[in-house]
């Protein structure tokens, strides 16, 4: 082609070449109709969605390299479509019209925090594209959405969405009540992240993209031939410029402060298990903040937390005892008195220690048995050793919240 | 805003959309839009296909490009079509027709049976065009071609001609797999290697001097390597020419194919071989046909680094016209080209009075009881080797010299000089063969470049393109784009077909441009004629564009494994 471009055009025929990779099975062999491992695009299609095996397809597909098929792959963007779908219908159960002014002034540093990390988003995924790096564009997508996104932003809203649920109407009528203003700045900032997430998404899911642009309204704010009618035409989101930043305050001082609170969550949610807690039950941490924190970063972190109460306690004095986590915000502590029958927990830890010691002896006892690692296949000799790890880590957790319990 | 259900049912959505942006017309693209624009020609899958993972990854890819470059303000089009796909098509509809009606394309002739082609295709070929839908590709559905829309051929017959007329094509003669059943060329893809119990027969062959008179003299015997205490390995390995009683010098062959004995025009040994390197350059005499005087049955040793120490005596009896590598040889050695075989296996006349008119397998047999007369035959042994067999019959295949068309390649040096070899990150971008393409063309900007992605490619592009053989672009078949290529000597002529009377007694002939099975998938139709695209840009000398379409060549061209586009920021 490119001869012939010389030859019958006098010029070079286009400016970059991509070569895909060969599909092959999860095994790497070559697909072919006699070993019956060639999946029917069409099924897959009936079974998942057009949208799920396009995401799922390129998810798998590095530049250039072989792409190994899995059939999971599809079902994990069937699982992403469904996803997308669910945190679109989450936006529309907070009623209202599509927010599109956002004040800066009633900005949350969550809301600042999921803009910048929009803001990356942008700028990898175009890079990503304009380098013909799909891969890595439908991995951004993905990270960006399901986690930064769905896990953390969405479940902060919250600290302000379900405030206000109970008298929303007051709220979006009334002018001057600060729970409604700062509700419709919430619902702003989720209608300018999911309007740029849908058009980011197109290219990739143009189905479900082009349901949910309609479905959520976006459609209605944009020019007939740039979104209005299709999404198809929607202009290509730009990544967010110095002048909005500056504008809306997205000091990059954020994503550093939110992601040590949310670090902190995460610290906490293991103290809980740790101590075996069930989710459903409600528990109080007490947390003794390095500086000062606004009460409403206190919220966030007790609805991240799942916790009944989080305690701002300086001058806190624990019990022996008390599982705790140190970050740069403050100390998190989480009492365990009234909630956990400290004996019997130490009873059973006691008990659950001695098993992970017994299954190790007994794990270490084949993998010592030289007849044994000689004769085995490879995928049950590898079965063991990762049996090995397991029952280690379990021991070494266990060890340790009994010590902590014992307040050692 | 309307209510988005509770769960996500993907059937419903996306058959209302893509029905909504058909009907809409968001896949067509605007010839008169002031926006900048953007086209990938689609490798247009086989009429024949079903959709597989290779056209799911390959067109959700160039989805994603097309619908980013539309988000991004571009006029696009993605140019959709299918490949008529020659010999595919062809088989598919012979096999429909022997099992319906038990019979051959032969019992319909041509033209009852192209229309049969074309029904099928009518009925049938759409299918993967369906499934593209399914998929969501945005293609431009009303621009949609098939290789074989009489635009696109006259494009591609076009190109043949100014190519032709050009001196790139031209007739050559090569080795075909040819089926002695179904008496056609068949591609190596239709060819099933099978594991086959037979014999490896032993003749032998003496050693004569070569003279250009009639009179055989002995070479003389105390030249023989033993006499001289030659060295090395394979001078000590059994096998090595014997000398009678007599002093007369022979050589012991093995062969699995005796039949051809008579179109043997050499016999070949390793110029390393030490057991037989003092009789390059000698004669042997070749035992069939018996009734030859005997200067006519002088062919000579020669020297060739290809045959192998190890098989049989280490020995090659060199048959150009009935085997791929005995070709080679002879092309190497110029060698002459006896063709003793008839298009339907048969032997003819120069196989010899005993041979002529025997069916190939029938050959054998009398040919291995002529070596037994003569004295020739020293003993045969099972053996058992892979042979061909044509997948449409059945049959081993016959290695055939036949004449085909040949394209010498055009404007390789640019298309040579204008990949970036480096990475744009890397610095400073280099280019092969620079210095030499500078006679040709200025060398582009390193900003023009075209770049290969990922890389890598580029150096295999570059290593192909240097060592790139004339590519062999015609098929013996009834569907596909044809020419009528008359003969008028001394040189052969082509003419614009529509314009050309057949001269009597010549050729005729069906070409497909381009052909499956060469080295590299590097083109698919529509991309290998610029401008037989969208709007025929190009289309030859005469006849100037006239719609004033201003769609440009296009900005991506895939490829079956690869595609290139346009930058799509």
């Amino acid at each position: 082609m490119i001869m012939a471009g010389y030859e019958f055009m006098g010029d070079m025929p286009f400016r970059n070449v991509y070569f895909t990779g060969i599909i092959r099975d999860k095994l790497g062999r070559k697909m072919s109709k006699t070993l019956g491992n060639s999946p029917d695009p069409l099924e897959l299609i009936a079974k998942y969605g057009a949208d799920a095996l396009r995401f799922g397809t390129m998810r798998s597909a590095p530049l250039g390299q072989d792409v190994l098929f899995d059939e999971k792959d599809v079902e994990l963007g069937r699982n992403f479509c469904n996803k997308l779908w669910n945190a679109c219908r989450f936006r529309q159960m907070q009623g209202g019209e599509v927010q599109g002014e956002i004040n800066p002034a009633l900005l949350t540093s969550d809301d600042k925090w999921i803009l910048l990390k929009l803001d990356q988003a942008l700028r990898e995924i175009g890079d990503a594209l304009n380098t013909y790096n799909f891969n890595t564009a439908v991995q951004t997508l993905y990270r960006f959405f399901w986690s930064e996104y769905c896990d953390w932003y969405v479940e902060a809203s919250k600290a302000i969405l379900s405030r206000a649920t109970s008298d929303k109407t007051a709220a979006s009528s009334a002018s001057g009540n600060g729970d409604g203003d700062l509700r419709a700045n919430k619902l702003a900032v989720l209608d300018f992240v999911l309007s740029h997430t849908l058009r980011l998404f197109h290219p990739f899911l143009p189905f479900i993209t082009e349901e949910l642009w309609h479905g959520l309204g976006y459609s209605k704010d944009m020019p007939e031939n740039q979104g209005g009618r299709t999404i198809m035409f929607a202009p290509w989101p730009k990544p967010l410029d110095d002048d909005f930043k500056a504008h809306y305050g997205l000091d990059a001082s954020f994503l550093e402060m939110v992601d040590a609170k949310y670090d902190l969550v995460t610290q906490g949610r293991n103290l809980r298990r740790n101590a075996n807690i069930p989710a459903s039950r409600k528990v109080k941490f007490v947390f003794k903040p390095a500086q000062d924190m606004p009460a409403h970063e206190i919220e966030v972190m007790r609805l991240l937390l799942n916790a009944e109460a989080v305690e701002v306690k300086p001058d806190y004095q624990a019990p022996k005892g008390t599982p705790s986590v140190h970050t740069s915000l403050g100390e998190l502590l989480l009492p365990l008195e009234g909630l956990v029958d400290i004996e019997a927990e130490k009873a059973r830890l006691k008990k659950e220690l001695e098993k992970a010691e017994a299954e190790i002896a007994k794990v270490e006892q084949k993998l010592s048995n030289p007849n044994f690692v000689e004769k085995v296949p490879p995928h049950v000799l590898q079965e063991h050793r990762q049996r090995l790890t397991d029952w280690q880590a379990k021991r070494d957790r266990a060890r340790q919240n009994l010590e902590a319990l014992e307040g050692r | 805003m309307t209510e988005i259900s509770k769960a996500y049912e993907p059937q419903a959505v996306e058959e209302k959309w893509y029905a909504f942006w058909e009907k809409e017309g968001c896949f067509t693209a605007n010839p008169a839009s002031p926006k900048p624009a953007y086209s990938i020609v689609i490798p247009p899958p086989n009429v024949t296909g079903v959709l597989h993972m290779g056209h799911v990854l390959n067109n959700t890819i160039q989805d994603i490009l097309a619908r980013k470059a539309r988000m991004d303000g571009k006029e696009v089009l993605w140019l959709p079509g299918t490949d008529h796909a020659g010999i595919a098509t062809q088989v598919m509809v012979e096999r429909q027709l022997k099992k319906e009606e038990g019979k051959t394309r032969h019992d319909l002739g041509r033209e009852e049976f192209l229309k049969r082609v074309w029904a099928w295709k009518e009925k049938h070929g759409n299918i993967i065009i369906q499934q593209l839908k399914k998929l969501g590709a945005s293609c431009d559905w009303t621009r949609e071609r098939f290789t074989m829309d009489p635009d696109y051929s006259r494009c591609v017959q076009k190109a043949f001609v100014e190519l032709y007329r050009k001196g790139l094509i031209y007739r050559g003669k090569r080795m075909v797999n040819w089926c002695p059943v179904s008496q056609t060329a068949l591609s190596d893809e239709e060819v099933e290697m099978k594991p086959q119990k037979g014999f490896l027969y032993y003749f032998r062959v003496q050693v004569v001097e070569p003279v250009g008179d009639s009179e055989v003299r002995n070479p003389k015997s105390e030249r023989s390597p033993k006499s001289e205490g030659a060295e090395g390995e394979a001078g000590e390995k059994k096998g090595g020419p014997e000398v009678d009683s007599e002093g007369r010098v022979w050589l012991t062959i093995a062969t699995t194919r005796p039949e051809t004995i008579p179109g043997d025009t050499a016999v070949a040994v390793n110029p390393k071989d030490t057991r037989y390197a003092h009789l390059i350059g000698k004669c042997v005499i070749r035992p069939l046909p018996i009734n030859l005087p005997l200067e006519k049955k002088l062919i000579p040793i020669i020297a060739d680094e290809h045959v192998d120490f190890e098989f049989g005596t280490g020995v090659l009896k060199v048959t150009p016209a009935h085997d791929k590598a005995d070709f080679e040889i002879g092309q190497r050695h110029n060698l002459p080209i006896v063709d003793i075989m008839n298009p339907d296996g048969s032997m003819n006349t120069l196989a010899g009075d005993s041979l002529a008119g025997l069916d190939r397998f029938e050959a054998r047999a009398v040919a291995v009881d002529r070596l037994r007369e003569l004295g020739a035959l020293v003993k045969e042994e099972p053996y058992e080797n892979n042979v061909g067999f044509s997948q449409r019959a059945d049959v081993p295949i016959e290695p055939r010299l036949s004449e085909q068309w040949f394209l010498k390649y055009p404007a390789v040096e640019q298309a040579r000089a204008c990949v970036a070899q480096e990475d744009a990150d890397a610095g400073e971008t280099t280019s092969v063969g620079r210095a030499s393409s500078r006679a040709v063309s200025p060398q582009p900007e390193s900003s023009e470049r075209m770049r290969f992605h990922p890389q890598r490619w580029a150096k295999v592009y570059d290593h192909w393109l240097t060592n790139i053989q004339d590519w062999c672009i015609s098929r013996q078949l009834w569907w596909g784009i044809g020419y009528r290529c008359g003969t008028v000597s001394p040189k052969p002529e082509i003419r614009n077909p529509k314009s050309l009377r057949m001269p009597s007694g010549a050729t005729r002939l069906r070409l497909l441009i381009p052909m499956r099975g060469n080295r590299i998938p590097t083109s698919s139709t529509p991309g290998s004629v610029p401008g037989s695209g969208p709007s025929p840009r190009w289309v030859g000398p005469r006849r100037r564009t006239r719609s004033g379409n201003s769609i440009p060549p296009p900005t991506s061209l895939p490829d079956r494994t690869s595609f290139s586009s346009g930058s799509p920021g």
